[in-house]
């Protein structure tokens, strides 16, 4: 498997080292010179993981490219605060992710009421692959499992994008698999 | 291929297909930026404005509001600042708090003890702030929407986390507590949240 996609990091000129928080420029044998990473270096390393991510979950580009430039938006307006956070990258993706869930969240709501409002339509068998399985999540299990199984994060981590308990994330990721191996005919207990 | 391995190889091959256009993005991201930045001092301006309107409305005579047939017009009497929002969503928008008390046993079952903060926004989305007692990593919720349909109340409060279905209520607001009242409902936790106590009007 290739690295994590949260853990990219990229070679942006000879002698600089582009980190998602400084510009690290060597000077000599033993030093370097740290710059604050400014806001466009940041974006353009940090923006297509988190666009990834993000249309993973809501299997959508346009309102992918919506949700993560709201997030972006949001740390532009806040760059002189969070640009001095530790982990701004993850900052950002917890926005985002979060932005996300609300969007899945409201379009659920409606689809809820306005069901209500028109005939059922008849059951019928579906065949889906994991692109139509993961569109029949909920929101919280869509991100648990894109962020387990395509960031490869710990349920730890997952908890903390989401703002929920480890054992939360946990039984999201639970769900999330049980669901996805009946829709796609696999056998779940295997891992 | 174990069910796992297909999950991760499929889902990287989804993500390999996304090639973003990073400076086109970068130009909208730092346009919108620019353009709500712009907007921050009318915002305030509208902001007073509202306020002024909603002191008026307040201190001035007003008949009490229901979500009932033929009574939605009363709370509409200010002119509306969201034009695109409908009569009865205006009449319902607005901040409301309640402090439920731990004495009640539904409150103490459910942990739900502590002041609650409600915002409904003219668009349909809830903005809800729990005590800081209530769960674990639930500063906040948000991502919750109500739909009106006269005096109906319909709402999707804890729903994925605590609830598996959404609940209808019957609402009114009188002498500025907004009250709810379960039609359809089969979730404890948000039943004890809205209608233990009628909520009274924030800020």
């Amino acid at each position: 498997m290739t690295s994590r996609p949260h853990e990219l990091r990229a070679q942006s000129a000879p002698g600089t080292f582009l980190s998602s928080r400084y510009i690290v420029r060597a000077t000599g044998a033993s030093r370097a010179l740290i710059e604050p990473l400014d806001y466009t270096a940041f974006f353009r390393l940090e923006f297509a993981p988190v666009l990834r991510t993000i249309e993973l979950m809501l299997r959508d580009h346009g309102r992918a490219e919506e949700v993560t430039q709201d997030a972006f938006i949001q740390l532009l307006l806040h760059w002189p605060k969070i640009s001095r956070y530790e982990r701004p990258d993850a900052w950002v993706r917890r926005v985002a992710i979060r932005l996300a869930l609300r969007t899945l969240r409201r379009d659920r709501l409606w689809q809820l009421v306005r069901g209500a409002l028109l005939p059922k339509a008849p059951d019928r068998p579906s065949r889906f692959d994991v692109d139509g399985a993961i569109r029949q999540l909920p929101g919280s299990q869509r991100a648990a499992i894109v962020l387990h199984y395509y960031e490869d994060r710990p349920t730890a981590e997952v908890a903390v994008m989401l703002g929920c308990s480890e054992s939360t994330a946990r039984v999201h990721l639970f769900h999330a698999r049980r669901r996805l191996a009946q829709l796609l005919g696999e056998d779940d207990r295997v891992i | 291929m174990s069910f796992d391995r297909r999950l991760r190889q499929e889902l990287q091959r989804d993500a390999d297909q996304i090639v973003p256009d990073v400076e086109r993005n970068l130009g909208a991201v730092e346009a919108r930026a620019h353009h709500r930045a712009s907007l921050g001092s009318p915002a305030l301006l509208g902001a007073a404005v509202v306020i002024a309107i909603a002191i008026v409305w307040r201190f001035g005579a007003s008949p009490p509001t229901t979500g009932g047939p033929g009574s939605s017009g009363s709370a509409t009497s200010s002119p509306s600042l969201v034009p695109s929002a409908s009569p009865s969503y205006d009449a319902i928008a607005g901040t409301y708090m309640v402090t439920l008390d731990t004495a009640n046993s539904t409150v103490s079952k459910y942990a739900l003890g502590g002041a609650w903060t409600m915002r409904l926004a003219s668009d349909g989305e809830i903005f809800l702030s729990p005590p800081a007692s209530f769960g674990s990593g639930t500063s906040s919720l948000s991502g919750i929407a109500f739909a009106i349909a006269a005096d109906r109340f319909r709402n999707n409060i804890f729903y994925n986390d605590y609830c598996s279905s959404i609940g209808t209520y019957t609402w009114s607001i009188h002498s500025g507590r907004l009250a709810f009242a379960p039609v359809e409902e089969n979730c404890p936790i948000r039943q004890a949240l809205l209608s233990t106590t009628p909520w009274r009007t924030g800020p």
